[in-house]
């Protein structure tokens, strides 16, 4: 089942510089996809395309099947987002920052309290909900930020560079929570630098360079037999691997 | 130091009123919106001085030409006081900035002069905005001579000194008291708007043997700028130097920068320790889970709102002001009785037709609403990525404002009524009337705000004082309120009952269409 399908997308500011370029990309329910590429490939422009963040010009984006132009409200309530920066209410404390995203997802009082201990107590965190989010650290920001993307249990989760700021142990937790939800049927999408994560944590990785894909597929397919540094480095030099990949 | 008070000053200056983005931004559609608040601002500023150009020539015509510089300079010293008062929380001992700023290799002087002299300069172009329209009557109409021009230009470069002083120092003690407080922006909103209040009303407080008669205007503005020299000294310096007394511009120069000079030096050693405890949040050491609750997706909300609301002193007391000062008048009302306003109405009626509208027009000059969408800031993308529509957010704002607002309206109506006795009809007007001002204000505001929102903003200043959507709101508030009342002073024989009926069904309308708007935007196309 396809939880994620991005047709032909292109996205161009204001200004006619052409961020996303007829970029094509599937997520089936279940996998772990990479989103690789140098600063500026156009990733976070894509995952804001993807969220509804950004409108696009050309293309279409089916999450769980609804377009993202035509049914934006179903596709939210189908997926959750994590962005590279967590800006958060700083205003309210932890636990009225989940309380209000599990009002907005229709959560019950049960689910939502046993589901907040469950992953407020796995990311350390159950001790600071009480406290304004402004006397957090980053780290603990993007801690509250993952919880409040995991309560509503979501069939697609889009990270933008989920594992910056985090504690190792908190990366550990993070990884484990992102196989478990595919084993449950969900999928994740997820934008990063850090090659060796990629590599070891997702079944199949997409690369982009200058707004185009240039490389995807499983990791085995993508490394064939190397690792995915040197894919992604023979990328970066020649513009594309074995066009058989893409 | 001043390189470094140079450099932090051109930084602070480079984020007013977004001129940097306007400069650099490559978007065109920011771009425009940038121009066409230039054009608001420029529209205001021609406005306001066309208004006291004409009262300049006004007070000349009745012959009290002379006492137009000292007039003019209390005027614009009590704006400054209040102004700045407003802003020195946020703008002088702004936490955030500060933390960004003490890990430069520059000293905590420096940043703070840097801070003061950025607001100087503002203040400066105000004065310059408010006194040369009066300054160019003046001299056309009435002799100068040298020492009036360089009395004029000398003063009104010190002219911000001494207000300014003062509100730092009200801004430093309220920042020093509220600093320890669990709820500080509870406590510093609740200080800010008593000294607001002790601003507006000390008028009131002054002694009876004052003898202030309103019989004719010439003795009553004879006797208010007596009364300005003795309450504020500087402006009767001003007065005199203007006159030729060049040791009163002596006193008035030396002693505003000599004040200036020593505020800040007393400021030098308590500034760090304000900005820091500003920007420490207490931490409890456990947290205990308590039974949850589910809301609905309004009441999630409406709770946000509030919460955001109560978390910000710069945002509460800029936006109830209007409804307190509403209140106030409907009380004062009451305690003074009706008979002495009605004796000063030219029109039929008196206080049961006029009431009405002084509280529409203090509902419509703030209103949360107006910068709402910008008060997201930061926080927007949560906003455009939750599955809610754009009508669940905006209800959510008006909530807010229509919550803020039903205690402040429900005193003065009930203090109106009790006070003027109106006949049903008049009694129902009378509570419709304001009452659709609030509504039709606060959908306004967010219009406007979703016309010209700014999200990227370090100090909450930018978008609660210096945006270009909570001025245009104010205007149109008070556009709104001043056509109708035009109308009823103007149409011989009108039937007040009448014109506040149609202006009511009017509002409604206008409310009902701004609405439906509002609800039906693209979160997406707000940035």
């Amino acid at each position: 089942m396809k939880m994620l399908e991005i047709r032909n997308l292109t996205k161009i500011y204001k200004g006619g510089k052409k961020a996303v370029d007829s970029l094509n990309l599937t997520v089936e329910a279940g996998e772990i996809c990479g989103f690789i590429g140098h600063n500026g490939a156009g990733k976070t422009t894509t995952i804001k395309c993807m969220t509804g963040i950004l409108e696009f010009e050309e293309g279409e984006i089916f999450i769980d099947g609804k377009s993202v132009r035509k049914e934006p409200l179903a596709c939210k309530s189908r997926f959750a987002y994590l962005p590279d920066n967590p800006d958060l209410y700083e205003y309210l404390t932890g636990i009225q920052y989940l309380n209000f995203i599990a009002d907005v997802f229709g959560i019950s009082a049960a689910d939502r309290e046993e589901r907040i201990l469950r992953e407020a107590g796995d990311f350390e965190m159950t001790q600071a909900l009480g406290d304004l989010i402004s006397s957090y650290s980053h780290g603990m920001k993007q801690k509250l930020a993952i919880i409040g993307a995991l309560i509503h249990e979501p069939g697609l989760l889009i990270l933008d560079e989920p594992f910056v700021g985090l504690d190792p142990r908190a990366v550990l937790v993070l990884k484990e929570k992102m196989h478990r939800i595919c084993r449950e049927g969900a999928a994740i999408f997820f934008s990063t630098h850090v090659l060796d994560v990629a590599e070891r944590l997702c079944t199949r990785a997409a690369m982009i360079r200058e707004g185009r894909l240039v490389a995807e597929g499983t990791m085995e397919e993508l490394t064939k037999g190397g690792t995915l540094e040197e894919a992604f480095m023979e990328v970066e030099e020649y513009g594309k691997t074995d066009s058989a990949v893409k | 130091m001043g390189r470094q008070i140079l450099l932090l000053s051109r930084l602070s200056l480079m984020n007013l009123f977004g001129i940097n983005e306007l400069l650099h931004t490559k978007n065109p559609a920011k771009k425009w919106k940038y121009l066409g608040m230039g054009l608001v601002y420029t529209m205001v500023l021609f406005v306001f001085g066309g208004y006291l150009a004409l009262f300049s020539y006004g007070m000349i015509q009745i012959g009290m030409g002379e006492l137009l510089p000292m007039y003019l300079y209390t005027m614009v010293s009590l704006v400054i006081l209040f102004f700045t008062f407003l802003k020195a929380g946020s703008m002088i001992f702004e936490p955030r900035l500060f933390e960004l700023q003490i890990p430069l290799p520059v000293s905590t002087s420096a940043i703070m002069i840097s801070r003061f002299a950025a607001s100087y300069l503002m203040n400066v172009l105000l004065g310059f905005f408010v006194m040369l329209p009066g300054a160019v009557v003046y001299g056309i109409f009435l002799p100068i001579s040298v020492s009036f021009c360089t009395s004029l230009l000398l003063g009104m470069l010190v002219l911000p000194l001494l207000p300014m002083t003062l509100a730092s120092v009200a801004g430093a003690g309220i920042s020093a008291v509220t600093a320890r407080m669990k709820h500080k922006s509870l406590g510093e909103a609740g200080l800010m708007l008593l000294f607001i209040l002790a601003i507006c009303f000390f008028p009131f407080l002054l002694p009876k043997d004052q003898n202030i008669t309103v019989d004719l205007l010439k003795p009553l503005l004879l006797q208010m700028t007596e009364l300005m020299g003795r309450i504020y000294p500087p402006s009767l310096l001003f007065d005199q130097a203007v006159c030729g007394n060049w040791l009163s511009l002596f006193w008035l120069t030396a002693g505003s920068v000599l004040i200036s000079v020593l505020f800040l030096l007393g400021l030098r050693r308590v500034y760090p320790g304000i900005c820091r405890s500003l920007a420490v949040t207490s931490t409890k050491n456990k947290f205990c889970m308590k039974k949850m609750k589910r809301s609905s997706v309004r009441t999630a909300f409406w709770k946000r709102e509030l919460r955001r609301y109560f978390a910000s002193g710069i945002y509460l007391v800029n936006t109830v002001i209007g409804y307190l000062m509403m209140a106030l008048m409907a009380l004062l009302l009451l305690i003074a009785g009706p008979e002495k306003m009605d004796a000063y109405l030219p029109i039929g009626g008196g206080a049961v037709v006029v009431m009405p509208y002084i509280m529409s027009f203090f509902a419509s000059v703030t209103t949360t609403t107006a910068c709402s969408v910008s008060m997201e800031g930061k926080n927007w993308w949560i906003m455009q990525t939750l599955p809610v529509s754009a009508g669940d957010v905006m209800k959510g704002k008006l909530l807010l404002n229509l919550t803020v607002a039903a205690p402040f309206y429900a005193v003065a109506g009930i203090c109106t009524w009790i006070a003027v006795k109106p006949d049903p009809v008049q009694g129902i007007l009378m509570l419709l009337l304001p009452a659709a001002y609030i509504m039709f204000t606060a959908v306004a505001g967010l219009s406007v705000n979703l016309l010209f929102p700014v999200f990227n903003w370090e100090s909450e200043t930018r978008v609660v004082k210096q945006s270009a959507s909570v001025m245009v709101t104010m205007i149109v508030g008070m556009v709104s309120v001043v056509i109708p009342v035009i109308c009823l002073f103007t149409i011989k024989n009108a039937v007040p009952e009448i014109l506040m009926g149609i202006n009511g069904a009017v509002l409604l309308i206008l409310t009902v269409i701004l609405y439906v708007r509002n609800s039906r935007i693209t979160l997406q196309k707000i940035k």
